[in-house]
């Protein structure tokens, strides 16, 4: 009981123990800067005031909640990781400079993967992106990242 | 104050500004009966919108949207016992046990009252206690602001009810990504790892987008199972009088409570109906009948979250400290509009304040309209499936986090802020909290370090100035208050328990 209890309290904490430890390192890679141009606090002297009390909470924090038991393990259903998956290709289509078509990608299939299959809606979450796309160059003259497919609209336009 | 009063109501005269007000008021209700989305969410995703509008109608639409779906969240509490916004998760206790009794209709009559009233009265309070609480911050200097920001992020502590220890985590994580970019005062790289797109540091929209849209996407994954089923309902009506005699009392003390904890940085409308909620049960002659059906429960949910509305944008106007996390969204987007909120906007900015109290005067009078007549169609909305909804929501979340300031690195900050916030979630940290670090950390460092300057490194000579003493000695209050409150019940209950065995 006492080990699962660690285990299930220790991973999350542990982790933001380490970014913490992480984050205070990183700040004397800041540069110090004179004392009239500081004026009394230094750069990287409030974020070492907050990491060192991230830290202190992540201890406080790990002791209360060692006296609670842990709460009931709830399985991920294996759909959430194939979600997952879909952001990190979505981003990756994004960083390609393919932005329309991972909008495209992710709508229609999230659509898929959460069990819709009539054809007629994917077709419409598939034209979902570019409609929004329009809306927003021609309503709020906002320019969306070139790409391929947007290049062709920009011409046009 | 009269002045406002006055202006705000003229400006109801303008047509586009109405009409603007109704479509806004009737967009929110559609966000908050949607289950998991919520109010923020809603603000978030409409503030690029608001950035080609002119400041006024840039903050009727957003503040619309928060009274609206905070109210919305009603109709599918009774009806499908699925809160629309975790503000309602109270109401669902009582509401939906009334609609199973076949007395829906009554149960939203009840719940769109008690909201009006709520709501119209913490907007006539915030009309008078803003103008007020700016007056006084004319007599804040850095110590005060940073005392304040510094009680803001210890209200922290008790928000959502979860680990306190465990939601200042979050809000302390908050200041720290505050402190991404150059830093303004010396023009030093923090946390930049030498990438030019965090020079001027983490969006805040992109992350609100990421926390509050991507999560909840995320978490909607883990419930495709889930299936919600509409309870039938005649015409939704009006109160009778023996109903409102008997929640007269209780809607009184509960838009009480709701304007005040709105007015407590940080606390929100969903803190305000849970302590209202036990509030009404412990007071009440009926208290057996509370779980069950009892209208009370319904009137203090609603009356005390609708109520924070008004309350929450007090601080966020004449301080600039967010009262709940869509006010934070609210305060963005009239930074953005280059609005500073604080004790100048009530002089330089009449016009857009009395818009502002128009939009959530006519707003909360439109619940009695919507509640009343559309509840079963907005019941309807719920039905929208699934995979349809929320791949449209992601869609939006995504555009607007590119459309604030058309970057695709916002995308990536949103993506991922998305993935943190689910993750926080399922391990008991909030992400409010996380959001309200975020806003509070620049102005926590800022006044600090202005503090510091002021008494020439000799910090501690704050502690002298009496407004600044005050809010630490809150600060100290509410971090430890409620851990002395338990100590002392444990032992009153143990004494008492001593007592019983003991005597004869």
């Amino acid at each position: 009981m006492q080990r699962s209890r660690l285990v299930h309290h220790s991973g999350p904490l542990l982790a933001v123990g380490l970014l913490a430890i992480l984050a205070f390192v990183q700040t004397y890679t800041f540069k110090s800067v004179p004392a009239i141009l500081a004026r009394g606090l230094q750069p990287a002297t409030f974020p070492r005031l907050v990491t060192g009390l991230i830290l202190i909470l992540a201890v406080i924090a790990f002791i209360h909640d060692l006296r609670k038991p842990p709460p009931p393990g709830d399985a991920l259903p294996r759909v959430l990781f194939s979600t997952t998956l879909l952001l990190v290709i979505f981003s990756a289509l994004v960083a390609s400079n393919l932005f329309l078509i991972a909008l495209v990608a992710v709508t229609v299939g999230t659509a898929l993967l959460w069990g819709e299959r009539r054809i007629l809606v994917l077709i419409a979450l598939a034209l979902s992106p570019l409609i929004a796309i329009v809306l927003f160059d021609i309503g709020l003259e906002i320019r969306f990242p070139r790409s391929p497919l947007l290049n062709l609209y920009y011409e046009w336009r | 104050m009269t002045d406002l009063l006055m202006s705000g109501l003229s400006a109801l005269a303008d047509p586009s500004l109405l009409l603007l007000i109704v479509v806004t008021t009737l967009a929110g209700t559609i966000i908050g009966v949607l289950p998991g989305l919520s109010g923020t969410t809603g603000a978030a995703l409409a503030l690029p919108f608001t950035l080609t509008m002119d400041p006024v109608s840039a903050v009727v639409v957003l503040a619309t949207i928060y009274g609206s779906s905070t109210f919305a969240g009603c109709i599918t509490a009774i009806l499908i016992n699925t809160p629309g916004t975790s503000a309602s998760a109270t109401t669902c206790l009582d509401g939906y046990p009334l609609a199973k009794r076949g007395e829906a209709g009554r149960a939203i009559g009840i719940a769109t009252l008690s909201s009006c009233f709520g709501g119209v009265v913490s907007v006539i309070f915030l009309l008078f206690a803003a103008p007020m609480l700016a007056g006084i911050a004319y007599e804040f200097g850095p110590p005060e602001y940073f005392a304040l920001s510094i009680f803001g992020l210890s209200m922290l502590a008790t928000i959502g009810g979860g680990s306190a220890a465990k939601n200042l985590i979050a809000g302390a994580f908050g200041v720290l990504l505050s402190t991404v970019g150059v830093h303004m005062m010396t023009g030093t790289e923090r946390y930049t790892f030498g990438t030019s797109a965090l020079y001027d540091g983490i969006g805040f929209v992109p992350v609100m987008i990421g926390l509050f849209g991507i999560a909840e996407f995320l978490r909607q994954s883990t419930e495709l199972g889930l299936k919600r089923e509409v309870l039938g309902m005649k015409a939704a009506r009006l109160p009778t009088w023996a109903d409102i005699r008997q929640i007269r009392n209780t809607v009184l003390r509960a838009t009480g409570i709701g304007t005040f904890i709105g007015v407590l940085p940080a606390e929100g409308a969903t803190i305000a109906s849970m302590i209202s909620y036990n509030e009404a049960r412990r007071t009440s002659k009926n208290q057996d009948e509370f779980g069950k059906g009892a209208i009370e429960g319904i009137a203090a949910s609603e009356a005390a979250n609708n109520s924070a509305v008004g309350g929450s944008l007090v601080p966020t106007l004449a301080l600039g400290i967010p009262g709940s996390p869509t006010a934070a969204i609210i305060l963005a987007g009239l930074l953005a509009q280059g609005v500073q909120p604080g004790p100048t906007l009530f002089n330089e900015q009449g016009n857009l304040l009395s818009a502002l109290f128009a939009a959530l005067l006519v707003g909360n009078l439109l619940f009695l309209v919507i509640g009343l007549g559309g509840a079963r169609f907005y019941a309807r909305i719920t039905q929208i499936p699934v995979p349809i909804l929320w791949p449209l929501v992601f869609l939006f979340s995504i555009i607007g986090a590119y459309a604030i300031r058309q970057s695709v690195f916002d995308v990536y900050v949103a993506v991922a802020f998305g993935a943190i916030g689910f993750l926080m979630q399922r391990y008991g940290f909030s992400v409010v909290s996380l959001a309200i670090g975020l806003v509070l950390g620049v102005m926590v460092e800022q006044r600090l370090g202005q503090s510091v300057a002021m008494y020439n490194g000799h910090w501690l000579l704050m502690f002298t100035r009496p407004i600044a003493l005050v809010f630490f000695a809150l600060t100290l209050l509410s971090l430890f208050g409620p851990m002395v409150s338990r100590r002392l019940k444990r032992k009153k209950a143990l004494a008492r328990t001593i007592r019983e065995r003991t005597s004869p």
